[in-house]
């Protein structure tokens, strides 16, 4: 039976862990000395380099290549954002890491501003994270107090801030670029990329902006070394990985694994304790809702990165969804369409429109109003991937374009069974203005 | 930057190649190499959202589609805009953007020259497959200028981008979030920029579009006619757009122009056609016998006018005949009216100057010319680092200048701003206050200033900063020396300044002095470029410098040539009707009672003159007076020429026929002349623009032809026409500005307001319903000592009359003074005090 491996987590549960005193007690603070004192900036990136981390928010982007966009001797301040606006449905890994243990955030914030060179890092966190912002608040003000944040920091020489910045709960603020306009005091809308953060990002400078998940692991590497943190996992997905289970199983939580040590499965079954009242799976989206789903029988896949994407999923920001046999697939498609209309933005056309036209048909479908020809339809709807400003709507696309793919014969019974279903009723007498 | 200092890039776009420096846009690359990429939220005028997604295109190794409108022009790309892919990507966006649209063309004033009525047609699919309700919205009224159809919208932000980076107020947003978005004003309050118009230009689709002209027409039953706006001296190029079958002009739009207007109008341009439509204008000469009008024939009307002439010249002999004529009427009326009067009735007492007391025949204006003023404000504006304006309330008086002020501004220069009270721009610059009356001492306080910056100045400033004494300045003008220092400062810091007089500042009763200080201080400065001196004034009428090129003044002719004896100025010609030697006065464009500053003299003296005619296109008060009414077709039914503030002679093209029973005013001078004997006969207006041509030594060499669609901008006229030293003032600054006291405490304080019932403004409904309440304008602390509060009715008396008033406490408006911003039809401010002594109390 597979089991955890607890890095990020390794001092959970460990006294006064909320305070300096009881994280330095834990072993806390000593990476951030070792970094500043015995690493150059150089030195650092290396050895994130090394330990192949990827970025934890969903997108898998190499972190220590990222780092090293940032260009060098700009005349503008360097910053650096730490998204902590987790908001992707299923995903709930970022919060035990702020509530918890939020030294380890900071810890590997202030590593991560000496490494790229910024004096000034913001956590932009979720609005409805009013207890894990607070906890953040407390720990940074001690930090101060504690000489580990401000000016000459554990008398290194090196000066840097860190400030928390509560967002208003919008989902479309964990977008990179979102959150930037966002934390710049703004509507938060998305830019057009290029330029890229890491060139210019807030007010106009070279920006970093890495998950939560992302910058905790960064004191582990500096501890133990990039080819210590590379050793785990599979050649691609390195180091442990914080995963979110939720839906159909008996044990629910977040797990921290190493990669490749199972499949998702068995991950599933083994930390899941199984399916209530041993239920058969009827679906799984393995990295958070905007993931395509996947069918039970695809489900003997190894747990990576490369894995799962070569099974034509992703795994995305960790969070694996279950579902079993007694959900109307129809329906969950419509939640999740629901939620990403909800969420859009509005500022570009093909998501402002087509997150809604996507409800609508689902909508129909399900309430028995739906056309011969509606799954063709939304399919031809998610052509238009590729052509917004940002990936909401990416997001968007691929859960409808998934459930209407993986789960067809589910949505065009309900259309055969519907009012437009009979052969001897053209859809076209159905159109309305 | 030299040639070879720019960086260019060639990529091919199409199969074609194309070279664009470096920075350019795909889209405006595509643009270059003749290639049109369909696009909603683009404008090169604004920022870019790339929001819009209808113009992305392919380039060779990127693997997703780029939005041309952002993505930068690089060497050696291969882009497509025709490729399978692209047109597949914008079809599905037209169906994007269809799904939630009102099918509702028929009845929306967009229809005929929609972007989405076009690219649907050219990009788009011919059917829909949205089968579901469209969302609605509510429908706000937002003023009576724009109309706001949310349903039509399709987000692509350019009118919340327009009113925020040029504009000047971001009075609209995308309010909320998702499908759910729509525009709208804060609180769904009325917008009350003064650019509110060209958002309508802006909106690719029906979803604001102009409530004036709603509904009246369908856009194909327009012509456009090129001509130049007439509202202020800016000349906006504009397009008339008229409908022959109703005689109707409908819309105004801007007419790219970018020494100009660029593509901006002010909605008082825009939306103030109405006007020329109005059942107003009257459509027959009048003639007024033994106190009776009685509607006449145009053969009757200009006998009884050549008779009456002819009389007083035989009688009298010419110079007791007078003339004067608005500096609204075109280059041809104006040159044709002042040959009339001088070589046909035999007269020198001419005059444009109808706004102010006369004091000195070589005005403000005139002065500037003799001092080598360059006057040209907008062209000096582009070229300046450090722009001074003093005297002037620019969003009130020249609303495209204050919008170019807003864009230099953004573009780092930096503007001073001296006035007597609050403008709309203070927020883009340096805002120096200084008391009202006062622009001439602030000018003196400044000119001291510099002086002691620059550790010295000429023998001739010396003189004239000894009848400027500094602590005389500082008091009238009541600021202190540091601030006077600070502008000062400014000034001298600056690698190219320039400095611009409002109409407060040099048409005013000091407006000679203030002109010949602000010389000063430049010729301190040094700031002189190609001899030229960097001042330029700010007139307001349409065709000041028109008025004053071809010679309406009683001492110089076209061209400002002297003329031998000089003959009567307005205020001398008023006195001479009053004391019996002026027996004719001809008024061309003028409502005079309401323009000249003391109504009660211009009153006793239309009533003392034994022959009054009045030329005009509505009659006003000062045409009940006349005996005979002569009425004037609108600018928009006769070609004309015009020059704007800075000399730019711009030709306006007739839209609409002469609306019967009318004539314009250079035909009825020419049918004066005619009549007469003098040999005259019908021509038109190339042809006496010749005549122009050949009479003003700085046109020489123009005619209407080469004048072209964009106009020609005129030299300065040349130094000998002022021989001789400018005239030195004629007093010490401390003689004027005497303090108010005794019965009449207050100093009435008149402003300028872009929206109000001046001169033809009441006739355009639109204008009306935008402007605001005329209302007396009175410090807190004097409302508190009055025991007023907001809304009290109040009487305004002064020595010469009182007039009725609503208060409005504002501190605006300085202690001791009571401010009426802008002209109202029936709130004669001009009855109360002279112009140099506006002294009045307040009274419940």
């Amino acid at each position: 039976m597979a089991q955890e491996t607890r890095v990020l987590l390794e001092k959970l549960g460990t006294p006064d862990l909320l305070t300096v005193k009881g994280y330095r007690a834990a072993g806390g603070y000593q990476s951030l000395e070792k970094a500043l004192k015995e690493m150059t900036p150089e030195r650092i990136i290396e050895e994130v380099k090394k330990s192949s981390l990827q970025g934890r928010g969903g997108a898998a982007f190499p972190t220590g290549m990222k780092w090293s966009f940032i260009p060098k001797n700009s005349p503008k301040p360097v910053y650096l954002c730490c998204n902590a606006d987790e908001s992707e449905p299923g995903t709930c890994k970022d919060r035990v890491i702020i509530d918890e243990n939020p030294h380890l955030l900071i810890e590997g914030m202030l590593i991560s501003c000496f490494a790229i060179g910024s004096h000034m890092g913001y956590i932009y966190i979720r609005g409805e994270f009013h207890r894990g912002a607070q906890i953040l608040m407390m720990a940074i003000e001690e930090a101060r107090r504690e000489g580990l944040i401000g000016k000459n920091i554990l008398g290194s020489g090196f000066d840097c801030e860190l400030e928390v910045y509560r967002g208003a709960g919008a989902y479309i603020c964990g977008e990179e670029t979102g959150l930037l306009t966002s934390l710049e005091g703004q509507k938060g809308y998305p830019r057009n990329k290029p330029p890229f953060p890491a060139i210019s990002g807030l007010y106009n400078s070279p920006t970093i902006i890495n998950n939560v998940e992302t910058l905790a692991a960064v004191p582990s590497i500096i501890e133990r070394g990039g080819d210590w943190f590379k050793s785990m996992g599979s050649e691609k997905s390195t180091g442990t990985k914080l995963l979110c289970l939720s839906g159909h199983v008996n044990k629910p939580g977040v797990y921290e694994v190493v990669l490749g040590q199972m499949t998702l499965r068995e991950f599933i079954m083994d930390f899941g304790g199984g399916i209530p009242g041993g239920r058969k799976i009827k679906g799984v989206i393995p990295g958070g809702s905007s993931m395509p789903v996947m069918r039970d029988e695809d489900l003997d896949v190894k747990l990576t990165y490369e894995d799962i994407h070569a099974a034509g999923s992703s795994l995305g920001s960790g969070a694996i969804i279950v579902m079993d046999e007694t959900v109307d697939m129809v329906e969950m498609c419509l939640l999740l369409a629901h939620f990403y209309e909800h969420e859009s933005c509005g500022q570009c056309t093909p998501c402002r429109e087509g997150t809604r036209w996507f409800v609508q048909v689902v909508d129909a479908i399900l309430k028995g109003e739906g056309h011969p020809g509606d799954c063709d339809l939304l399919l031809d709807i998610c052509r238009s991937e590729f052509t917004s400003i940002c990936p909401l709507w990416v997001a968007a696309v691929w859960p409808v374009r998934a459930f209407v793919t993986k789960f067809r014969e589910e949505f065009e019974e309900k259309i055969r069974n519907g009012k437009y279903g009979k052969k001897d009723q053209p859809a076209a007498m159905a159109m309305a203005g | 930057m030299s040639q070879t200092d720019v960086q260019t890039v060639t990529l091919t776009i199409d199969g074609k190649e194309v070279t664009v420096p470096k920075g350019t846009t795909l889209i405006e690359a595509a643009r270059q190499g003749g290639v049109f990429v369909p696009h909603y939220c683009y404008d090169p005028d604004l920022s870019i959202v790339a929001s819009c997604r209808l113009c992305l295109v392919e380039i060779e190794k990127v693997p997703k589609l780029q939005p041309s409108c952002s993505t930068p022009a690089a060497d050696g790309q291969v882009v497509f805009t025709q490729s399978e892919k692209v047109l597949d990507a914008r079809k599905m966006q037209m169906e994007f953007l269809l799904v939630q649209h009102p099918l509702d063309c028929p009845v929306c004033d967009q229809g005929g020259e929609c972007k989405l009525q076009e690219y649907s047609r050219n990009h788009g699919y011919d059917d829909t497959r949205f089968r579901f309700k469209r969302r609605t919205f509510a429908k706000p009224d937002i003023g009576p200028f724009i109309d706001l159809e949310r349903n039509r919208c399709i987000l692509c932000s350019r009118c919340v981008r327009f009113l925020d980076e040029k504009g000047g107020n971001a009075e609209l947003a995308v309010i909320n979030r998702g499908n759910r978005s729509f525009i709208g004003t804060f609180q769904e309050k009325p917008l009350r920029g003064d650019f509110t118009g060209n958002i309508t230009d802006l909106c690719p689709v029906g979803a604001l579009t102009s409530k004036v002209t709603r509904f009246r027409v369908r856009v194909w039953e327009l012509k456009d006619a090129p001509s130049v706006c007439t509202m202020c001296s800016v000349g906006c190029n504009v397009n008339l757009q008229h409908r022959n079958r109703t005689h109707e002009i409908l819309r105004i739009t801007p007419r790219l122009n970018s020494d100009v207007n660029h593509r901006w109008l002010c909605d008082m341009g825009r939306f103030g056609f109405d006007q020329f439509n109005s059942a107003e204008r009257r459509r027959a000469p009048e003639i007024r016998e033994n106190g009776e009008w009685r509607e006449t024939g145009w053969a009757e009307a200009i006998g009884e006018v050549v008779k009456r002439l002819k009389a007083v010249r035989e009688s009298h002999g010419g110079a007791a005949a007078a003339g004067l004529i608005g500096p609204r009427q075109s280059n041809e009326a104006l040159f044709l009216f002042q040959q009339f009067m001088r070589e046909i009735v035999g007269t020198q007492n001419i005059d444009h100057r109808t706004e102010h007391e006369i004091k000195a025949n070589d005005d403000g204006f005139l002065t500037s010319l003799a001092l080598g003023a360059v006057n040209r404000p907008l062209e000096e504006a582009r070229r300046a680092d450090v722009i001074a304006l003093v005297g002037s309330d620019l969003p009130n008086e020249l609303p495209i200048l204050r919008l170019q002020m807003r864009e230099h501004s953004r573009a780092g220069k930096k503007i001073l701003l001296a006035y007597n009270r609050p403008t709309r721009m203070d927020k883009e610059c340096g805002v120096f206050r200084y008391h009202p009356g006062g622009d001439a001492a602030f000018l003196a306080a400044v000119l001291h200033a510099v002086v002691k910056e620059k550790g010295g100045a000429s023998d001739d400033v010396n003189a004239l900063l000894g009848q400027a004494g500094r602590d005389d300045a500082l008091k009238i003008a009541q600021i202190d020396e540091a601030k006077a220092a600070g502008f000062a400062q400014a000034l001298v810091a600056a690698e190219r300044p320039v400095l611009m007089l409002g109409e407060d500042a040099f048409a005013g009763p000091r407006g000679v002095e203030a002109v010949r200080l602000a010389a000063a201080i430049l010729d301190t400065l040094g700031a002189r470029h190609d001899g030229a001196l960097a001042l330029s004034l700010l007139p307001t009428p349409v065709n000041a410098r028109g008025a004053a090129d071809v010679g309406c003044y009683p001492h110089r002719g076209p061209g400002y040539e002297p003329v031998g004896a000089p003959g009567r100025n307005t205020t001398e010609i008023l006195r001479g009707c009053i004391d019996g030697s002026i027996q004719a006065l001809v008024l061309f464009n003028t409502n005079l009672l309401e323009e000249y500053p003391d109504r009660e003299f211009a009153q006793k003296a239309l009533q003392a003159v034994p022959t009054l005619i009045v030329a005009d296109a509505f009659k006003y008060e000062t045409g009940d007076m006349a005996h005979v009414f002569l009425p004037l077709s609108a600018y928009s039914e006769e070609d004309g020429t015009y020059t704007n503030f800075g000399g730019r002679v711009q030709r306006a093209q007739r839209a609409l026929p002469q609306l019967d029973g009318t004539l314009a005013a250079y035909q009825l001078l020419l049918a004066l002349g005619e009549r007469w004997g003098a040999g005259w006969r019908q021509i038109r207006t190339p042809r006496i623009f010749e005549f122009i041509a050949q009479a003003v030594k700085q046109y020489a060499g123009l005619s209407w032809d080469t004048l072209g669609g964009q106009g020609v901008t005129v030299p300065a006229p040349p130094d000998e026409a002022f021989s001789g030293a400018a005239p030195a003032p004629d007093a010490p600054l401390a003689s004027l500005n005497g303090s108010p006291g005794g019965d009449y405490p207050y100093r009435l304080v008149r402003g300028r307001r872009l929206f109000d019932r001046a001169g033809e403004k009441r006739f355009a409904p639109p204008l009306v319903d935008r402007s605001e309440p005329c209302a007396a304008e009175i410090h807190p602390g004097d409302a508190k000592e009055l025991g007023l509060s907001d809304g009290d009715s109040i009487t305004i008396r002064g020595e010469k009359g009182s007039a009725p008033l609503t208060v409005k406490i504002s501190s605006n408006t300085r202690p001791g003074c009571v401010t009426v911003l802008g002209h109202y039809d029936g709130v004669p401010l001009n009855a109360l005090a002279a112009e140099e002594t506006p002294w009045v109390n307040i009274q419940r």
